[in-house]
Protein backbone atom coordinates (compact mmCIF):
# COMPACT_ATOMS: atom_id res chain seq x y z
CA UNK A 1 0.00 0.00 0.00
CA UNK A 2 1.47 3.49 -0.89
CA UNK A 3 2.33 5.96 2.35
CA UNK A 4 0.22 8.81 0.42
CA UNK A 5 -3.51 6.59 1.02
CA UNK A 6 -2.62 6.44 4.82
CA UNK A 7 -2.27 10.31 4.40
CA UNK A 8 -5.58 12.31 5.81
CA UNK A 9 -6.33 15.40 3.35
CA UNK A 10 -5.34 18.46 6.12
CA UNK A 11 -8.20 20.60 5.27
CA UNK A 12 -8.04 24.37 5.26
CA UNK A 13 -9.82 26.79 6.14
CA UNK A 14 -10.19 30.88 5.74
CA UNK A 15 -8.70 33.00 8.15
CA UNK A 16 -10.82 36.13 9.09
CA UNK A 17 -8.20 39.02 7.29
CA UNK A 18 -8.05 40.65 10.68
CA UNK A 19 -4.93 43.24 8.98
CA UNK A 20 -7.75 44.51 6.47
CA UNK A 21 -10.98 44.62 8.76
CA UNK A 22 -8.51 46.27 11.56
CA UNK A 23 -7.98 49.27 8.77
CA UNK A 24 -11.39 49.20 7.39
CA UNK A 25 -12.81 50.01 11.31
CA UNK A 26 -10.25 52.40 12.29
CA UNK A 27 -10.58 54.55 9.13
CA UNK A 28 -14.37 54.99 9.53
CA UNK A 29 -14.11 55.37 13.41
CA UNK A 30 -11.52 58.18 12.43
CA UNK A 31 -14.01 59.85 10.02
CA UNK A 32 -16.51 59.64 12.84
CA UNK A 33 -14.67 61.28 15.88
CA UNK A 34 -13.27 63.84 13.21
CA UNK A 35 -17.47 64.91 11.99
CA UNK A 36 -18.11 65.19 15.80
CA UNK A 37 -14.64 67.70 16.49
CA UNK A 38 -14.54 71.40 16.68
CA UNK A 39 -10.97 71.90 14.95
CA UNK A 40 -10.87 75.95 14.54
CA UNK A 41 -8.79 76.17 11.52
CA UNK A 42 -10.73 77.24 8.13
CA UNK A 43 -9.39 75.70 4.33
CA UNK A 44 -11.53 76.54 1.28
CA UNK A 45 -13.50 78.98 3.41
CA UNK A 46 -14.60 75.39 5.65
CA UNK A 47 -13.84 74.09 9.27
CA UNK A 48 -11.36 71.74 9.49
CA UNK A 49 -13.39 69.03 10.37
CA UNK A 50 -15.97 69.54 7.41
CA UNK A 51 -13.12 69.36 5.10
CA UNK A 52 -11.80 66.39 6.14
CA UNK A 53 -14.56 64.70 7.25
CA UNK A 54 -16.25 64.86 3.74
CA UNK A 55 -13.79 65.48 0.62
CA UNK A 56 -10.88 64.23 2.71
CA UNK A 57 -12.19 60.93 3.60
CA UNK A 58 -13.42 60.41 0.07
CA UNK A 59 -9.62 60.97 -1.15
CA UNK A 60 -8.90 58.47 1.04
CA UNK A 61 -11.60 56.03 -0.03
CA UNK A 62 -10.56 56.24 -3.27
CA UNK A 63 -7.03 55.68 -3.08
CA UNK A 64 -7.49 52.90 -0.18
CA UNK A 65 -9.28 51.05 -2.89
CA UNK A 66 -6.73 51.34 -5.79
CA UNK A 67 -4.28 49.85 -2.98
CA UNK A 68 -5.94 47.11 -1.87
CA UNK A 69 -7.58 46.30 -5.70
CA UNK A 70 -3.90 46.31 -6.74
CA UNK A 71 -2.96 43.58 -4.13
CA UNK A 72 -5.32 41.39 -4.50
CA UNK A 73 -4.89 41.44 -8.41
CA UNK A 74 -1.35 41.04 -7.62
CA UNK A 75 -2.35 37.72 -5.36
CA UNK A 76 -4.12 36.22 -8.37
CA UNK A 77 -1.36 36.39 -10.77
CA UNK B 1 -47.40 70.97 -21.48
CA UNK B 2 -45.08 74.11 -23.23
CA UNK B 3 -42.13 73.50 -25.42
CA UNK B 4 -39.68 72.17 -23.35
CA UNK B 5 -41.45 70.06 -21.06
CA UNK B 6 -42.46 68.11 -24.59
CA UNK B 7 -38.79 68.21 -25.35
CA UNK B 8 -37.97 66.20 -22.04
CA UNK B 9 -41.28 64.13 -22.67
CA UNK B 10 -39.44 63.25 -26.25
CA UNK B 11 -35.93 62.26 -24.60
CA UNK B 12 -37.68 60.25 -21.38
CA UNK B 13 -39.43 58.25 -24.00
CA UNK B 14 -36.17 57.44 -25.68
CA UNK B 15 -34.85 56.61 -22.81
CA UNK B 16 -37.54 54.11 -21.40
CA UNK B 17 -37.66 52.42 -25.27
CA UNK B 18 -34.37 52.00 -25.66
CA UNK B 19 -34.48 49.95 -22.07
CA UNK B 20 -37.85 48.15 -23.35
CA UNK B 21 -35.57 46.46 -26.57
CA UNK B 22 -32.66 45.98 -24.31
CA UNK B 23 -34.76 43.81 -21.85
CA UNK B 24 -36.86 41.81 -24.79
CA UNK B 25 -32.88 41.23 -26.10
CA UNK B 26 -31.88 39.77 -23.16
CA UNK B 27 -35.01 38.22 -22.29
CA UNK B 28 -33.80 35.45 -25.16
CA UNK B 29 -31.02 33.86 -23.25
CA UNK B 30 -33.94 33.13 -20.37
CA UNK B 31 -34.44 29.58 -20.29
CA UNK B 32 -34.39 28.27 -16.65
CA UNK B 33 -34.38 30.18 -12.92
CA UNK B 34 -30.77 30.03 -13.06
CA UNK B 35 -30.55 32.37 -16.28
CA UNK B 36 -33.58 34.41 -14.47
CA UNK B 37 -31.98 34.86 -11.20
CA UNK B 38 -27.97 34.68 -11.44
CA UNK B 39 -27.90 35.11 -15.60
CA UNK B 40 -25.40 31.36 -15.49
CA UNK B 41 -23.08 33.34 -13.67
CA UNK B 42 -21.60 34.38 -15.96
CA UNK B 43 -21.12 38.87 -16.09
CA UNK B 44 -18.07 40.69 -16.89
CA UNK B 45 -16.53 43.00 -14.10
CA UNK B 46 -17.85 46.41 -15.91
CA UNK B 47 -21.62 45.31 -15.84
CA UNK B 48 -21.20 43.85 -12.41
CA UNK B 49 -19.72 46.46 -10.78
CA UNK B 50 -22.02 49.12 -12.24
CA UNK B 51 -24.95 47.05 -11.73
CA UNK B 52 -23.99 46.75 -7.92
CA UNK B 53 -23.88 50.64 -7.53
CA UNK B 54 -26.88 51.46 -9.68
CA UNK B 55 -28.70 48.95 -7.91
CA UNK B 56 -27.52 50.43 -4.30
CA UNK B 57 -28.22 53.90 -5.44
CA UNK B 58 -31.56 55.05 -6.24
CA UNK B 59 -33.90 58.07 -5.79
CA UNK B 60 -32.75 58.48 -2.25
CA UNK B 61 -29.52 59.14 -3.93
CA UNK B 62 -30.18 61.38 -6.96
CA UNK B 63 -33.07 63.47 -5.11
CA UNK B 64 -33.67 62.47 -1.74
CA UNK B 65 -29.67 63.19 -0.76
CA UNK B 66 -29.05 66.28 -2.86
CA UNK B 67 -32.41 67.27 -0.95
CA UNK B 68 -31.09 66.59 2.55
CA UNK B 69 -28.08 68.33 2.31
CA UNK B 70 -29.32 70.99 0.68
CA UNK B 71 -31.87 71.37 4.18
CA UNK B 72 -28.12 70.50 6.54
CA UNK B 73 -25.43 71.22 4.79
CA UNK B 74 -21.68 69.99 5.88
CA UNK B 75 -24.21 68.22 8.64
CA UNK B 76 -24.99 65.75 6.04
CA UNK B 77 -22.50 65.27 3.86
CA UNK B 78 -20.33 62.61 5.70
CA UNK B 79 -23.72 60.50 5.10
CA UNK B 80 -22.30 61.25 0.94
CA UNK B 81 -18.78 60.04 2.08
CA UNK B 82 -20.33 56.61 3.86
CA UNK B 83 -22.49 55.86 1.17
CA UNK B 84 -19.56 56.09 -1.60
CA UNK B 85 -18.04 53.77 0.95
CA UNK B 86 -20.63 50.78 0.74
CA UNK B 87 -19.21 48.90 -1.62
CA UNK B 88 -15.98 49.28 -0.12
CA UNK B 89 -17.34 47.30 3.17
CA UNK B 90 -19.76 44.66 1.43
CA UNK B 91 -16.98 43.80 -1.55
CA UNK B 92 -14.07 43.50 0.72
CA UNK B 93 -15.85 41.94 3.76
CA UNK B 94 -18.45 39.33 2.51
CA UNK B 95 -17.72 39.74 -1.28
CA UNK B 96 -15.30 37.03 -2.00
CA UNK B 97 -16.83 34.78 0.18
CA UNK B 98 -20.15 34.97 -0.84
CA UNK B 99 -18.93 34.21 -4.47
CA UNK B 100 -17.10 31.20 -3.49
CA UNK B 101 -20.02 29.80 -1.19
CA UNK B 102 -22.55 30.89 -3.77
CA UNK B 103 -21.15 28.49 -5.89
CA UNK B 104 -20.67 25.46 -4.19
CA UNK B 105 -24.20 25.81 -2.64
CA UNK B 106 -25.85 27.03 -6.12
CA UNK B 107 -27.26 30.48 -4.08
CA UNK B 108 -28.99 33.00 -5.53
CA UNK B 109 -29.44 35.57 -2.69
CA UNK B 110 -28.95 35.62 1.24
CA UNK B 111 -32.12 33.31 2.03
CA UNK B 112 -30.16 30.21 0.03
CA UNK B 113 -27.05 30.76 2.14
CA UNK B 114 -29.18 31.35 5.20
CA UNK B 115 -31.10 28.37 4.51
CA UNK B 116 -27.82 25.99 4.24
CA UNK B 117 -25.90 27.92 7.09
CA UNK B 118 -29.22 28.81 9.35
CA UNK B 119 -31.61 26.27 8.47
CA UNK B 120 -34.97 26.76 6.44
CA UNK B 121 -36.99 28.59 9.27
CA UNK B 122 -34.01 31.62 8.49
CA UNK B 123 -34.60 30.97 4.78
CA UNK B 124 -38.66 31.40 5.53
CA UNK B 125 -37.87 34.21 7.68
CA UNK B 126 -35.55 36.55 5.52
CA UNK B 127 -37.45 35.90 2.52
CA UNK B 128 -40.94 37.41 4.54
CA UNK B 129 -38.56 40.07 5.87
CA UNK B 130 -37.69 40.69 2.28
CA UNK B 131 -41.33 40.94 0.69
CA UNK B 132 -42.68 42.86 3.89
CA UNK B 133 -40.48 45.75 3.81
CA UNK B 134 -38.92 46.20 0.48
CA UNK B 135 -42.44 47.13 -0.75
CA UNK B 136 -41.81 50.50 0.80
CA UNK B 137 -38.95 51.36 -1.04
CA UNK B 138 -40.45 49.86 -4.14
CA UNK B 139 -43.42 52.82 -3.67
CA UNK B 140 -40.67 55.23 -2.64
CA UNK B 141 -38.86 54.82 -6.26
CA UNK B 142 -42.55 55.12 -8.06
CA UNK B 143 -43.59 58.20 -6.23
CA UNK B 144 -40.00 59.40 -7.30
CA UNK B 145 -40.93 59.16 -10.36
CA UNK B 146 -44.45 60.56 -10.37
CA UNK B 147 -42.71 63.53 -8.73
CA UNK B 148 -40.19 63.99 -11.28
CA UNK B 149 -41.99 63.74 -14.44
CA UNK B 150 -45.04 65.79 -13.12
CA UNK B 151 -42.39 68.69 -11.99
CA UNK B 152 -40.39 68.39 -15.40
CA UNK B 153 -42.69 66.86 -18.07
CA UNK B 154 -46.05 68.21 -16.98
CA UNK B 155 -47.50 65.04 -16.80
CA UNK B 156 -49.64 63.78 -14.07
CA UNK B 157 -48.57 62.65 -11.22
CA UNK B 158 -50.37 58.76 -11.70
CA UNK B 159 -49.39 58.92 -15.86
CA UNK B 160 -45.53 59.37 -14.51
CA UNK B 161 -45.90 56.55 -12.07
CA UNK B 162 -47.89 53.93 -14.34
CA UNK B 163 -45.02 55.07 -17.57
CA UNK B 164 -41.91 53.85 -15.45
CA UNK B 165 -43.52 51.37 -13.68
CA UNK B 166 -45.00 49.79 -16.42
CA UNK B 167 -41.47 49.37 -18.57
CA UNK B 168 -39.63 48.54 -15.26
CA UNK B 169 -42.24 45.06 -15.51
CA UNK B 170 -41.87 45.00 -19.10
CA UNK B 171 -38.02 44.19 -18.91
CA UNK B 172 -37.20 42.86 -15.74
CA UNK B 173 -40.09 39.90 -16.34
CA UNK B 174 -38.37 39.31 -19.74
CA UNK B 175 -35.03 38.93 -18.95
CA UNK B 176 -34.40 38.69 -15.50
CA UNK B 177 -30.97 39.50 -14.51
CA UNK B 178 -29.21 39.36 -17.65
CA UNK B 179 -31.87 42.54 -18.32
CA UNK B 180 -31.57 43.90 -15.12
CA UNK B 181 -27.81 44.03 -14.78
CA UNK B 182 -27.21 45.46 -18.57
CA UNK B 183 -30.17 48.28 -17.91
CA UNK B 184 -28.35 49.03 -14.75
CA UNK B 185 -25.12 48.98 -16.61
CA UNK B 186 -26.62 51.50 -19.12
CA UNK B 187 -28.35 53.22 -16.27
CA UNK B 188 -25.59 53.67 -14.44
CA UNK B 189 -23.69 55.45 -17.07
CA UNK B 190 -26.65 58.13 -17.75
CA UNK B 191 -26.73 58.61 -14.25
CA UNK B 192 -22.88 59.61 -14.46
CA UNK B 193 -23.37 61.75 -16.61
CA UNK B 194 -26.40 63.06 -15.02
CA UNK B 195 -25.38 63.96 -11.94
CA UNK B 196 -21.47 64.30 -13.16
CA UNK B 197 -22.77 67.48 -15.53
CA UNK B 198 -25.20 69.21 -13.48
CA UNK B 199 -22.46 69.41 -10.21
CA UNK B 200 -20.27 70.82 -12.75
CA UNK B 201 -22.97 73.27 -13.64
CA UNK B 202 -23.81 74.14 -10.30
CA UNK B 203 -19.75 74.74 -9.63
CA UNK B 204 -19.35 76.81 -12.22
CA UNK B 205 -22.68 78.91 -11.22
CA UNK B 206 -21.48 79.58 -7.19
CA UNK B 207 -18.13 80.35 -8.63
CA UNK B 208 -16.04 77.84 -7.31
CA UNK B 209 -15.02 75.25 -5.05
CA UNK B 210 -14.19 77.86 -1.90
CA UNK B 211 -17.33 80.10 -2.98
CA UNK B 212 -19.58 77.86 -2.76
CA UNK B 213 -18.15 77.28 1.16
CA UNK B 214 -18.43 80.82 1.84
CA UNK B 215 -21.45 81.67 -0.14
CA UNK B 216 -23.05 78.73 1.94
CA UNK B 217 -21.57 80.30 5.40
CA UNK B 218 -23.15 83.59 4.88
CA UNK B 219 -26.77 82.06 4.71
CA UNK B 220 -25.94 80.06 7.84
CA UNK B 221 -23.00 79.63 9.64
CA UNK B 222 -24.37 76.34 10.79
CA UNK B 223 -24.53 74.87 7.27
CA UNK B 224 -20.54 74.22 7.19
CA UNK B 225 -20.25 72.47 10.52
CA UNK B 226 -20.63 69.02 10.85
CA UNK B 227 -22.80 69.42 13.99
CA UNK B 228 -25.55 71.87 14.73
CA UNK B 229 -28.26 71.08 13.26
CA UNK B 230 -27.80 67.52 14.13
CA UNK B 231 -26.46 65.64 17.34
CA UNK B 232 -23.30 63.88 17.16
CA UNK B 233 -24.90 60.58 17.99
CA UNK B 234 -26.93 61.22 14.95
CA UNK B 235 -23.80 61.82 12.75
CA UNK B 236 -21.76 59.07 13.96
CA UNK B 237 -24.90 57.12 12.74
CA UNK B 238 -25.08 58.42 9.76
CA UNK B 239 -21.22 57.62 8.64
CA UNK B 240 -21.76 54.05 10.27
CA UNK B 241 -25.12 53.37 8.54
CA UNK B 242 -24.46 54.38 5.24
CA UNK B 243 -21.20 52.34 4.46
CA UNK B 244 -20.98 49.30 7.16
CA UNK B 245 -24.84 48.70 7.57
CA UNK B 246 -24.74 48.51 3.65
CA UNK B 247 -23.78 44.77 4.10
CA UNK B 248 -27.33 43.94 5.36
CA UNK B 249 -29.20 47.34 4.57
CA UNK B 250 -28.72 46.35 0.46
CA UNK B 251 -29.61 42.80 -0.30
CA UNK B 252 -30.80 43.32 -4.03
CA UNK B 253 -26.99 44.65 -4.70
CA UNK B 254 -25.02 41.75 -3.03
CA UNK B 255 -26.57 39.24 -5.41
CA UNK B 256 -24.51 40.89 -7.70
CA UNK B 257 -21.17 38.90 -6.05
CA UNK B 258 -23.36 35.54 -7.08
CA UNK B 259 -23.21 36.68 -11.18
CA UNK B 260 -19.06 37.41 -12.53
CA UNK B 261 -17.72 34.90 -14.01
CA UNK B 262 -14.49 34.03 -11.09
CA UNK B 263 -13.44 35.72 -8.46
CA UNK B 264 -10.92 38.12 -10.51
CA UNK B 265 -14.01 39.31 -12.34
CA UNK B 266 -15.34 40.44 -8.82
CA UNK B 267 -12.81 41.98 -7.42
CA UNK B 268 -12.36 44.13 -10.66
CA UNK B 269 -16.10 44.79 -10.39
CA UNK B 270 -15.16 46.15 -6.70
CA UNK B 271 -12.59 48.79 -8.86
CA UNK B 272 -15.58 49.66 -11.11
CA UNK B 273 -17.93 50.21 -8.60
CA UNK B 274 -16.00 51.96 -6.11
CA UNK B 275 -15.14 54.80 -9.21
CA UNK B 276 -18.77 54.82 -10.03
CA UNK B 277 -19.69 55.53 -6.32
CA UNK B 278 -17.27 58.19 -5.35
CA UNK B 279 -18.13 59.84 -8.56
CA UNK B 280 -21.84 60.26 -8.35
CA UNK B 281 -21.81 61.15 -4.38
CA UNK B 282 -19.16 63.63 -4.98
CA UNK B 283 -21.36 65.15 -7.45
CA UNK B 284 -24.74 64.95 -5.14
CA UNK B 285 -23.03 66.43 -2.06
CA UNK B 286 -22.00 69.36 -4.26
CA UNK B 287 -25.84 69.93 -6.20
CA UNK B 288 -26.95 69.46 -2.65
CA UNK B 289 -24.48 72.15 -1.14
CA UNK B 290 -24.53 74.77 -4.12
CA UNK B 291 -28.76 74.13 -3.94
CA UNK B 292 -29.31 77.02 -0.98
CA UNK B 293 -27.38 79.37 -3.12
CA UNK B 294 -28.93 78.89 -6.03
CA UNK B 295 -32.30 78.36 -5.14
CA UNK B 296 -32.50 79.80 -1.41
CA UNK B 297 -36.22 79.55 -0.96
CA UNK B 298 -37.45 75.90 -1.84
CA UNK B 299 -40.46 74.49 -0.09
CA UNK B 300 -39.66 70.99 -0.66
CA UNK B 301 -36.18 70.62 -1.06
CA UNK B 302 -36.55 67.04 -2.54
CA UNK B 303 -37.28 68.81 -5.90
CA UNK B 304 -33.69 70.43 -5.92
CA UNK B 305 -32.28 68.49 -8.56
CA UNK B 306 -35.30 68.90 -11.40
CA UNK B 307 -35.46 72.58 -10.17
CA UNK B 308 -31.99 73.32 -10.94
CA UNK B 309 -32.03 71.52 -14.12
CA UNK B 310 -34.91 73.69 -15.62
CA UNK B 311 -33.17 76.16 -14.62
CA UNK B 312 -29.47 75.85 -15.69
CA UNK B 313 -29.67 73.46 -19.05
CA UNK B 314 -31.16 73.39 -22.46
CA UNK B 315 -34.35 70.54 -22.50
CA UNK B 316 -32.24 68.16 -24.61
CA UNK B 317 -29.54 67.63 -22.42
CA UNK B 318 -31.64 68.65 -19.40
CA UNK B 319 -34.21 65.62 -20.59
CA UNK B 320 -30.68 63.01 -20.55
CA UNK B 321 -30.15 64.41 -17.34
CA UNK B 322 -33.61 63.86 -16.04
CA UNK B 323 -33.73 60.29 -17.65
CA UNK B 324 -30.47 60.00 -15.24
CA UNK B 325 -32.41 60.79 -12.13
CA UNK B 326 -35.48 57.61 -13.71
CA UNK B 327 -32.28 55.95 -14.04
CA UNK B 328 -31.62 55.88 -10.84
CA UNK B 329 -34.66 54.84 -9.31
CA UNK B 330 -35.35 52.25 -12.05
CA UNK B 331 -32.39 50.49 -11.62
CA UNK B 332 -32.93 50.05 -8.04
CA UNK B 333 -37.09 49.01 -8.72
CA UNK B 334 -35.94 46.12 -11.05
CA UNK B 335 -33.39 44.56 -8.79
CA UNK B 336 -36.02 44.35 -5.97
CA UNK B 337 -38.18 43.07 -8.21
CA UNK B 338 -36.07 40.12 -8.41
CA UNK B 339 -35.22 39.65 -5.05
CA UNK B 340 -38.57 39.42 -3.98
CA UNK B 341 -39.24 36.98 -7.09
CA UNK B 342 -36.20 35.06 -5.98
CA UNK B 343 -37.53 35.10 -2.53
CA UNK B 344 -41.24 33.87 -3.06
CA UNK B 345 -40.03 31.39 -5.60
CA UNK B 346 -37.38 29.94 -4.24
CA UNK B 347 -36.86 30.29 -0.79
CA UNK B 348 -40.66 29.94 0.16
CA UNK B 349 -42.65 28.21 -3.36
CA UNK B 350 -39.51 25.76 -3.28
CA UNK B 351 -38.63 25.14 -0.40
CA UNK B 352 -41.62 24.82 1.64
CA UNK B 353 -44.84 23.98 -1.12
CA UNK B 354 -43.80 22.50 -4.13
CA UNK B 355 -39.87 21.03 -4.14
CA UNK B 356 -40.36 18.88 -7.05
CA UNK B 357 -41.53 22.03 -9.11
CA UNK B 358 -40.17 21.79 -12.61
CA UNK B 359 -37.66 24.83 -14.14
CA UNK B 360 -40.58 26.02 -16.21
CA UNK B 361 -43.24 26.21 -12.88
CA UNK B 362 -40.86 28.33 -11.04
CA UNK B 363 -40.06 30.47 -13.84
CA UNK B 364 -43.86 31.30 -14.53
CA UNK B 365 -43.88 31.57 -10.89
CA UNK B 366 -41.24 33.98 -10.63
CA UNK B 367 -42.30 36.65 -13.58
CA UNK B 368 -45.93 36.35 -11.82
CA UNK B 369 -44.72 37.38 -8.54
CA UNK B 370 -43.00 40.13 -10.05
CA UNK B 371 -45.93 41.04 -11.82
CA UNK B 372 -47.56 40.93 -8.56
CA UNK B 373 -45.50 43.05 -6.32
CA UNK B 374 -44.55 45.95 -9.42
CA UNK B 375 -48.85 46.45 -9.80
CA UNK B 376 -49.14 46.63 -5.99
CA UNK B 377 -46.42 49.03 -5.61
CA UNK B 378 -47.26 51.09 -8.41
CA UNK B 379 -50.87 51.31 -6.94
CA UNK B 380 -50.12 52.37 -3.59
CA UNK B 381 -47.57 54.86 -5.20
CA UNK B 382 -50.37 56.94 -6.34
CA UNK B 383 -51.13 58.55 -3.28
CA UNK B 384 -48.08 60.66 -3.17
CA UNK B 385 -45.87 61.42 0.32
CA UNK B 386 -42.82 63.80 0.81
CA UNK B 387 -39.27 62.69 2.33
CA UNK B 388 -38.29 60.28 -0.02
CA UNK B 389 -34.64 59.57 1.12
CA UNK B 390 -36.53 58.48 4.67
CA UNK B 391 -39.05 56.03 3.20
CA UNK B 392 -35.76 54.72 1.36
CA UNK B 393 -33.93 54.71 5.16
CA UNK B 394 -37.14 52.82 6.89
CA UNK B 395 -36.68 49.73 4.92
CA UNK B 396 -32.97 50.02 4.80
CA UNK B 397 -32.65 49.70 8.50
CA UNK B 398 -34.95 47.26 9.08
CA UNK B 399 -33.03 45.25 6.47
CA UNK B 400 -29.39 46.37 7.98
CA UNK B 401 -30.67 45.18 11.60
CA UNK B 402 -32.13 41.68 10.56
CA UNK B 403 -29.15 40.19 8.10
CA UNK B 404 -25.82 42.47 8.74
CA UNK B 405 -24.67 40.16 12.09
CA UNK B 406 -25.63 36.61 10.60
CA UNK B 407 -24.42 37.28 7.19
CA UNK B 408 -20.78 38.29 8.24
CA UNK B 409 -21.03 35.28 10.64
CA UNK B 410 -22.32 32.94 8.05
CA UNK B 411 -19.26 33.24 5.96
CA UNK B 412 -16.69 33.81 8.54
CA UNK B 413 -17.55 32.76 12.05
CA UNK B 414 -17.85 28.54 11.72
CA UNK B 415 -18.91 28.71 15.55
CA UNK B 416 -22.28 31.04 14.78
CA UNK B 417 -24.98 28.57 15.76
CA UNK B 418 -28.51 27.98 13.92
CA UNK B 419 -30.94 28.83 16.80
CA UNK B 420 -28.27 31.86 16.81
CA UNK B 421 -28.12 33.11 13.59
CA UNK B 422 -32.14 32.47 13.59
CA UNK B 423 -32.55 34.58 17.00
CA UNK B 424 -30.09 37.26 15.50
CA UNK B 425 -32.20 37.99 12.66
CA UNK B 426 -35.68 38.47 14.29
CA UNK B 427 -34.19 40.70 17.72
CA UNK B 428 -32.16 42.96 14.72
CA UNK B 429 -35.21 43.34 12.99
CA UNK B 430 -37.95 43.84 15.60
CA UNK B 431 -35.66 46.06 17.78
CA UNK B 432 -35.04 48.23 15.14
CA UNK B 433 -38.50 48.72 14.62
CA UNK B 434 -39.11 49.01 18.61
CA UNK B 435 -36.66 52.15 18.29
CA UNK B 436 -39.29 53.34 15.51
CA UNK B 437 -41.97 52.90 16.86
CA UNK B 438 -40.50 54.65 20.51
CA UNK B 439 -39.19 57.50 18.09
CA UNK B 440 -42.70 58.07 16.47
CA UNK B 441 -44.35 58.26 19.98
CA UNK B 442 -41.57 60.42 21.36
CA UNK B 443 -41.77 63.21 18.25
CA UNK B 444 -44.20 61.94 16.34
CA UNK B 445 -41.90 61.39 13.27
CA UNK B 446 -40.31 58.62 11.77
CA UNK B 447 -37.05 60.57 10.96
CA UNK B 448 -36.54 61.55 14.72
CA UNK B 449 -35.10 59.03 17.23
CA UNK B 450 -33.99 59.21 21.15
CA UNK B 451 -30.57 60.21 21.34
CA UNK B 452 -30.19 60.58 17.41
CA UNK B 453 -29.37 57.18 17.41
CA UNK B 454 -30.65 55.40 14.22
CA UNK B 455 -32.71 52.26 14.28
CA UNK B 456 -30.38 50.58 12.27
CA UNK B 457 -27.36 51.28 14.77
CA UNK B 458 -29.25 49.53 17.68
CA UNK B 459 -30.43 46.69 15.78
CA UNK B 460 -27.10 46.10 14.53
CA UNK B 461 -26.27 46.21 18.57
CA UNK B 462 -28.89 44.17 19.52
CA UNK B 463 -28.57 41.37 16.79
CA UNK B 464 -24.92 41.21 17.45
CA UNK B 465 -24.79 40.55 21.29
CA UNK B 466 -28.00 37.81 20.83
CA UNK B 467 -26.05 36.14 17.90
CA UNK B 468 -23.01 35.40 19.10
CA UNK B 469 -24.69 35.08 22.60
CA UNK B 470 -26.86 32.73 21.53
CA UNK B 471 -24.54 30.81 19.69
CA UNK B 472 -22.03 30.09 22.28
CA UNK B 473 -24.54 28.86 24.53
CA UNK B 474 -26.01 26.12 21.87
CA UNK B 475 -24.68 23.24 19.59
CA UNK B 476 -22.09 24.23 16.85
CA UNK B 477 -23.47 23.77 13.42
CA UNK B 478 -22.57 19.81 11.55
CA UNK B 479 -19.34 19.25 9.87
CA UNK B 480 -20.04 19.22 6.55
CA UNK B 481 -22.04 22.78 6.86
CA UNK B 482 -18.87 23.99 8.17
CA UNK B 483 -16.62 22.98 5.80
CA UNK B 484 -19.14 23.90 3.05
CA UNK B 485 -18.69 27.80 4.13
CA UNK B 486 -15.09 27.80 5.70
CA UNK B 487 -13.05 25.55 3.45
CA UNK B 488 -10.51 27.60 1.15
Amino acid sequence: MKSEENVTKVKKYVKVPKRTFTLQAIFIVFVCVVAISDIPVMVFGLPLQSFIATWGSFAVLGISSIVWLNAELKKEE
Amino acid sequence: MDKIQIIYLIVILVYLAGMVVLGLLMGKKVKSTDNYYTSDRNMSAPVTGFSFSATQMSSGTVMGMPGTTYGLGYNYTPGNFASAAAPWFSFIMIGERMRKIGERIDANDYGDVFGVRYGKKAKLLYAVIILLFYIPLIVAQFQAAGNIMTALTGLPYIAGVILIGVVILIYTMTGGMFAVAWTDFVQGLIMMLGVGGLAAICLYNVGGFTQMNLQLAKINPQLVQTTGFVTATWAICNIISWSFLQIGGSAAAIVRFLIPKDLKTLKIAFGYSMFFQIFVFVSCAIIGLCGPILEPTLAKPDQIVPILIGKFLNPFIGGVLVSGIIAAMMSTVDSVLLLCSSAATRNIYLSFINPKATQEQQLKLGKLVTLIIGIVAILVAFKPFTAIQWMVAFSFNVFASAFTIPILYAVWWPRASKIGGLLGMISGAVSSLVWYAIGWSTYGSFANWPGGIWPGVIGLIVSFLVTTGVSLVTKPPEQDVVDIFYLE
